[in-house]
């Protein structure tokens, strides 16, 4: 073994040139390629060896960057060689140098997996092959170290890729459980919210919404058709015993529960302020409307204020006998009257402000008359404010034609057609708003057929006369003649509110005037005691049953087991009156 | 008031003489009645002649039942008018009396027939 340059070892730098392991059995070709490759300037140390021991020790030893190999050595040859090193390092250069060699082994050579092959009488093409060869060596070993840092770091990513995806499945495990438990919570808000409706519906029921009274001469029908659950609408009537009616109709701002506890409050404010103006009342006559308005309006405003919240209110008054309407509109939606002799609807309009926007308010009356066979609507603004799809309101106008049109309907007919042409206008049975009505048709004044009067001393023996005169006057009715139960019981109330009178409110005195006076209508009796006394309180109230230990004090009882209707009141001349109407059949 | 009473064996059967009985003359009958509850234990009171009663008549009929059953006593009504019976019937007091129709049922009433004597 022959070697060129200093000796190789492991320990030999790269810095020292290029490393070549030089395949070759005959030194002198040795000595001419080693020339030929310093003479192109390539700088190197050589390792020359010649047979296969020294080739594969040298291979593992010398770390040679390029292999030269002859094709033929005695005992092996280039393609061994070359499947050798290949075996080993699939990138380190091998140059097979040749005295002569065939296309067909030339190809056998290159396809084995040598770089290129040199001639050895064309050693010229050598130090440029090698050349190129350490140069696509160097390119195929970063092209390999990129590709296996590729294949790492793919497995890298992969790696990454998998922990991030379990990551995932638990975070979409994670938000599954809280949209099950936030739809478990929807459905508990809505179930909740249901019965927040339910609970809301019933107190409009029974505290905002009452039923309209039977008054002669009128026929009412209210109709309230709740939106999404409830708000606080809500009306009143009020019939006074001298043939007049209040209507209060009223929209508290906003919806829901605390919409409709508002409005029961408001509710019941008109009616303490109603009852407290009636009992203060020196004159005996009725608070005017605007009274009890401004009366309930200076309890309430300041709470009103407070919730930031207000009502509109409508408050009417229909005086039968005069046929006078006397409204105190609160920036309610008015009041449309629709006119028999014209067959035209107007629409009346205050001019107050709501209650609840200002202390100190003062509220105005207008006042027009009515005739008989008129029609009188109060309308929530759920009606005129209703939209259809085009976004167009219901408004005044159509409410106007529509009643005009439909003026003949009765009145539960005619609430019910208004409720059906709006919701067939916005296009939907589901309403934004509550939709309230209230229809009056005024009917001809109640007739009376017979009436009589006559007046008493205040003397326990003309108890007799009172009710000689309840009998005498009943026996003269005809068609029909009154069922003589009928007569008996009104013979028994009259008997015994007048010995009332007679003990209680005149406290014994025999001389004091008792004022009867008899009244027949088609269908009822009424007979009424006035007197200057003190008013008693028992008329108010209904006592209990008797229970056979007591041996007085039946008689408040009997009086309001006998008759249909009874009623202490006081009178337009301050007189105390107590009226007790029987109707003509039991 | 004059109360015509007719004593039938042990039975006082007295007629209320009035054909109304209200507030102006029923303390009259309670106080004239008293001498009767005292002196007998069995006593038919007979309405036939009143017409109108109201609750101070009511008041004294429960009068005289509370003052005979306080001796031991026992108190029947008869003859009722239909208006009467009425008034009993709207305060409930036709359950607590003992109701006839006629005197002579009231009377009878007090004493059964023996059964098996002709």
């Amino acid at each position: 073994m022959t070697t060129t340059g200093p000796i190789p070892d492991a320990s030999v730098t790269r810095a020292e040139g290029l490393r070549i392991l030089h395949l070759e059995d005959v030194p002198s070709d040795v000595e001419l390629i080693g020339r030929h490759l310093r003479g192109a300037g390539l700088r190197f140390i050589s390792k020359h060896v010649a047979d296969r021991n020294a080739f594969a020790r040298a291979l593992d030893e010398f770390f040679p960057d390029l292999v030269l190999s002859d094709y033929q050595v005695p005992g092996f040859d280039g393609l061994a060689a070359l499947r050798m090193v290949r075996e080993r390092d699939p990138d380190l250069p091998v140059i097979v140098v040749t005295g002569n060699l065939g296309d067909e082994a030339a190809a056998s050579v290159i396809k084995s997996g040598a770089n290129d092959y040199v001639l050895k009488d064309r050693l010229a093409r050598l130090a440029p092959a090698v050349e190129r060869a350490v140069e696509e060596a160097q390119q195929s070993r970063a092209r390999r170290r990129a590709e296996r840092e590729i294949r790492t770091l793919n497995v890298e990513l992969e790696q990454r890729v998998l922990a991030r995806t379990v990551e995932l499945q638990n975070a979409n495990r994670v938000k599954d459980e809280l949209i099950e438990s936030e739809r478990a919570t929807c459905l508990e808000l809505e179930r909740l919210r249901s019965r927040d409706i339910e609970v809301g519906l019933r107190i409009q029921q029974s505290l905002l919404l009452s039923q309209p009274p039977e008054v002669p001469g009128l026929e009412i029908a209210a109709l309230t058709v709740p939106s999404e659950g409830i708000d606080g609408d809500f009306y009143i009537f009020v019939a006074h015993p001298n043939q007049s009616l209040d209507v209060i109709v009223g929209d508290v701002m906003g919806k829901g529960i605390p919409a409709a506890l508002l409005g029961a409050a408001t509710k019941s404010e008109f009616l303490t302020a109603l009852s407290y103006l009636l009992a203060v009342a020196r004159d005996g006559s009725f608070p005017a409307p605007k009274d009890v308005v401004m009366l309930a309006h200076t309890e309430i405003v300041r709470h009103l204020i407070d919730l930031e919240s207000y009502v509109t209110v409508c408050y009417a008054r229909l005086d039968l006998v005069r046929r006078i309407l006397s409204i105190v509109d609160c920036g309610h939606t008015g009041l449309l009257h629709w006119h028999a002799a014209t067959g035209r609807c107007g629409i009346l309009h205050g001019d107050c402000l709501p209650m609840g926007i200002r202390e100190g308010e003062v509220f105005d009356e207008i006042s027009t008359a009515f005739e008989p066979h008129d029609v009188l609507l109060f309308f929530s603004d759920g009606i005129t404010e209703a939209r259809n799809s085009a976004g167009e309101l219901f408004g005044g106008e159509r409410l106007v034609r529509h009643v005009e049109e439909n003026s003949r309907l009765d009145p539960a007919l005619l609430a019910d057609s208004i409720r059906q042409a709006v919701s067939d206008f916005s296009g939907s049975t589901h309403l934004g708003d509550d939709l309230t009505s209230v229809v009056i048709r005024i009917g001809q004044p109640p007739m009376t057929q017979a009436r009589a009067e006559m007046e008493i001393r205040s003397n326990l023996r003309n108890l007799r006369e009172v009710r000689h005169f309840v009998r005498e006057f009943c026996n003269s009715l005809e068609d029909p003649v009154p069922d003589e139960d009928v007569v008996d019981a009104l013979e028994l109330a009259a008997s015994e509110v007048a010995s009332n009178i007679m003990l209680h409110a005149y406290h014994g005195r025999t001389d004091q005037p008792i004022h009867l006076e008899a009244e027949a209508r088609p269908g009822a009796v009424t007979v009424m005691l006035r007197h200057m006394g003190a008013g008693f309180e028992s008329a108010g109230l209904e006592p209990p049953l008797p229970d056979g230990k007591r041996e007085s004090g039946f008689g408040t009882y009997m009086i309001f087991r006998s008759v249909d209707q009874a009623r202490y009141y006081r009178d337009e001349r301050s007189r105390s009156c107590v009226s007790l109407v029987k109707n003509r059949r039991n | 008031m004059q109360l015509e009473i007719d004593k039938i064996g042990d039975v006082a059967a007295v007629a209320v003489p009035v054909d109304e009985l209200d507030a102006s003359n029923a303390s009259e009958l309670r106080r004239d009645m008293a001498p009767v509850l005292q002196a007998n234990t069995k006593v038919v009171l007979d309405l036939s002649r009143v017409r109108f009663m109201d609750s101070s008549g009511l008041g004294a009929m429960l009068s005289c039942l509370r003052q005979i059953s306080a001796r031991k006593g026992n108190l029947k009504l008869c003859g009722l008018s239909k208006q009467v019976r009425g008034a009993f019937e709207l305060v409930r007091l036709h359950r607590i009396f003992e109701i006839y129709p006629t005197k002579a049922e009231a009377v009878l009433a007090f004493h059964p027939k023996p059964v098996g004597v002709a």
